[in-house]
């Protein structure tokens, strides 16, 4: 039962969410030095965790802030993860206990983030030197129960009598880079977007390790964190907290191949397949072409519309493309959005007025491997 | 692959190191789940105002902007705490700080 744990598997979305937390990391050291830099001036006060803890001077401050920048960038590039992962965190740790202002939930979210990269061997893949070792199992799962930690932990400590009133909700929702509807800040309407914010956070906590919900809660989990972004007053921090956390996302796709079966000898498949495999940041696609012998779709089927097989289904036309697309580099946090009644509708009958417009046959080529 | 990540020994003493930090020290250090604290995941789950404290000079008393000096008045800082003590250190002609609940001489 335990064999899964140990497990392997790629390192490909581990090395996708490193990449995403050193940017994260980079942009969030300069949050860093204003803040550290205020708290060094003498008008403000110092509010140490230990009441021996010196105030931070300006050259500590310069060292530790250049050590973050540095480590961040060697550390998106793959370079050396155990160290550069090792002095990002120290930096990140160092920062944190310098005085009770330089706190925040996310910063303290961001290390956790760097050490568990570090205890998976998140080097391992997506780096400077197009290695890609396998990782295990447990050391991902790990990651996966700190976004279930925090969206669970964040639902459940909403539910009191205070937030649920929509009260706190109307005393954050103001200077956001978008403004609240004034119409809409009464307590009956906040009081619906408290409990819709509860309930929000649960099903991105626990419906994400669901595969049928995985799709609805992707499109969620984006909507929710480019309205905290936009509508609370932190934005800085928030659009930090947001990246950290929707780095998460990818680590809970299926590492199953995704047979792509498509027409070789049209045009326009060639174009979509090409596309395809160019954002398989991932590469969870395998690509069989009509005319392979590893083609399991008649040939017939396979010149109206591409087909997609994956994890014992098989779907055609846009939805194929839809399953594909839910599994690429960048379009993997909102493609499920083509889900949505009316939308998959219309989409599909682009894709079958594309389809019929389809050159063919093509001189033979091979889809663009990357 | 590092030798030491096959353990499975090594996987399940690291889960549950990972869930007792995160989830039973925060919960057993606060005793509930509402408080805004530190090392939890309580994010805008409460309102805790901010304290409001005057300093009292020989020209009479002045409301304090907490902006001016703190870099981040978090709601998880107990800021009379410590605000006040400061206050009588660098205000100029400063007799005494008040906020809601007391009040300091200095």
């Amino acid at each position: 039962m335990l064999s899964p744990l140990t497990q392997s598997i790629s390192s490909r979305p581990l090395g996708l969410v490193r990449v995403i937390i050193g940017v994260a990391a980079l942009l969030r050291s300069f949050v860093a030095l204003r803040v550290l830099l205020e708290i060094s001036e003498p008008e403000v006060v110092h509010i140490p965790y230990l009441d021996w803890t010196p105030s931070p001077s300006v050259p500590l401050i310069v060292l530790v802030i250049s050590v973050w920048m540095v480590s961040s960038i060697l550390f998106t590039a793959g370079w050396r993860v155990p160290w550069s992962g090792g002095a990002l965190f120290l930096a990140i740790v160092s920062t944190l206990a310098s005085d009770q202002q330089a706190y925040s939930n996310h910063l303290y979210l961001m290390a956790w983030l760097v050490l568990l990269l570090i205890i998976a061997d998140a080097g391992a893949g997506l780096n400077l030197a197009r290695t890609n070792r396998p990782v295990f199992r447990w050391t991902v799962l790990l990651l996966m129960l700190q976004l279930t930690v925090v969206y669970g932990f964040s639902s459940l400590t909403k539910i009191n009598d205070e937030f649920l009133s929509g009260m706190v909700l109307a005393g954050v929702m103001r200077n956001g880079v978008l403004q609240f509807p004034e119409t809409l800040r009464t307590p009956a309407f906040l009081s619906s977007l408290a409990l819709a914010v509860v309930t929000l956070e649960l099903l991105l906590a626990v419906g994400i390790w669901f595969r049928k919900a995985r799709p609805t809660v992707f499109v969620a989990g984006l909507g929710f964190h480019i309205a905290i972004t936009l509508l609370m007053s932190t934005t800085v921090e928030l659009f930090i907290f947001s990246i950290e956390m929707l780095a998460l996302y990818p680590l809970f796709l299926t590492q199953e191949s995704l047979v792509v079966v498509w027409d070789d000898e049209c045009d326009s498949c060639f174009d979509w397949v090409s596309r395809f495999r160019r954002f398989d940041v991932l590469k969870t696609l395998h690509v069989v072409g009509k005319s392979s012998d590893s083609n399991p779709i008649p040939a017939e089927e396979v010149e109206r519309s591409l087909h997609l097989i994956h994890q014992g289904e098989t779907t055609s036309g846009f939805k194929a493309v839809t399953g594909v697309l839910e599994h690429l580099v960048p379009t993997l946090w909102f493609a499920s959005i083509l889900r949505v009644p009316g939308i998959s509708h219309l989409a599909e009958r682009w894709y079958r007025w594309q389809a019929a417009r389809r050159s063919c046959p093509v001189a033979l080529r091979s889809p663009v491997t990357p | 692959m590092t030798g030491w990540r096959q353990s499975r020994a090594v996987a399940l003493v690291a889960i549950a190191v990972f869930l007792t930090v995160q989830l039973i020290i925060p919960i057993g250090r606060y005793g509930n789940f509402e408080v805004t604290q530190r090392f939890g995941w309580q994010m805008f789950a409460g309102f805790v105002p901010a304290p409001q404290i005057t300093v009292v000079t020989s020209d009479g008393e002045h409301p304090v902007v907490l902006d001016d000096y703190m870099a981040w008045p978090r709601a998880d800082i107990d800021i009379v705490r410590y605000l006040p003590a400061h206050l009588c250190e660098i205000v100029p002609d400063v007799q005494s700080v008040r906020w809601e609940t007391g009040s300091l001489e200095c």
